[in-house]
């Protein structure tokens, strides 16, 4: 009898161990299964604020400083845009409404810098460009990234693209 | 009579083959009248969309001993593998999740515990053993040109990586 129980012990160990072992095999890679059908891509927040936001955001700064307007007109229509294709495709992002968290943060700002750019008044863009980018961490703080912190820039991070105005 | 016909000939076989060849593939770039196809980025642009920006802004928080933000850039790089992994599960045949989990694993285990024990040597070296990851998965791949190195400056002059005093 006793010698029963111990084999059905046995048994069970092996069993959880076989167990443990085939979970491991399904899972066993952190990065997924080579064999998997391939994943549309689909990007998230963190993803689009890379791709369309901060490089827009420090061209249009750079072409603002160089007082290159016709370029700042482009930048600001472009990162005006990438805020908007943002909002279409991560509408709520931790449960927080992306447009609304936007429009709070950066409709004022780009309301100045549109007149600042069409005015060609480059005080008037450094102090809504300033105002821009206090609002980005705004909102950065409010969702929890305030360690994402987002300046003016001071250099250009693009070698092959001229930011002066043509003479 | 003799030459014009000759002339004449030459010039259609000249003119033939340049206006069929224009007519079916005019442009090497694609057709302006075709339907817009989904973004559907591979190997390429996925590397310098998710990986090479997280590995630098990785490397530029650690060297500044921002731990919060490496922290988070490292979920990030970590979740930008995911995500390549499963756009393109095998790449010329060879199996992604596999290649990622052999070059970049343990270096990211490593960076996990030096970012959470906020320790600077650790890190860096830990950092130094990723990269290396990235440079052996490129020469596997064929793509040993493609060379990756801990950044020395930062390439995002709109971003603040020092920590809040």
């Amino acid at each position: 009898m006793r010698r029963r129980a111990a084999a059905l012990v046995a048994l069970a160990a092996l069993a959880a161990v076989t167990t443990m072992f085939s979970a491991r095999a399904v899972a066993q890679n952190p990065f997924g299964d080579a064999d998997a059908e391939p994943a549309p891509f689909n990007p998230q927040m963190a993803a689009l604020m890379s791709m369309l936001i901060q490089p827009r955001h420090a061209k249009l700064g750079l072409a603002g400083k160089a007082e290159n307007w016709p370029l700042a007109g482009y930048m600001f229509k472009e990162l005006r845009q990438g805020l908007v294709v943002i909002s279409r495709a991560v509408p709520r992002w931790k449960g927080l409404p992306v447009p609304d968290l936007f429009d709070a943060a950066m409709s004022q700002p780009l309301a100045t810098l549109d007149f600042a750019i069409k005015a060609g008044e480059p005080r008037q863009f450094a102090e809504s460009y300033a105002r821009l980018t206090a609002g980005c961490n705004a909102c950065h703080g409010t969702t929890d990234h305030p360690f994402v912190v987002i300046k003016v820039p001071e250099e250009s991070a693009f070698p092959n693209q001229d930011f002066q105005p043509k003479r | 009579m003799y030459k014009r016909a000759v002339a004449l000939v030459l010039a259609a076989l000249a003119a033939v083959p340049v206006a069929v060849t224009r007519t079916a593939a005019q442009s090497p770039f694609g057709d302006a009248d075709a339907e817009p196809a989904p973004f559907n980025p591979q190997m390429a642009a996925l590397m310098s969309m998710l990986i090479q920006p997280r590995h630098a802004k990785l490397g530029l928080a650690g060297k500044a001993q921002n731990w919060e933000l490496a922290a988070y850039s490292l979920k990030e790089l970590r979740q930008g593998f995911a995500v390549v992994s499963k756009a393109v599960p095998r790449w010329k045949g060879l199996p992604v999740p596999d290649l990622f989990d052999a070059a970049v694993s343990q270096p990211i285990t490593l960076l996990d515990f030096a970012i959470k024990l906020r320790y600077q040597r650790q890190f860096d070296e830990a950092y130094e053993g990723l990269t290396k990851g990235c440079n052996a998965c490129h020469a596997t791949t064929d793509h040993a040109f493609v060379v990756i190195k801990v950044p020395d400056v930062s390439s995002f002059p709109n971003q603040e990586f020092q920590p809040k005093q």
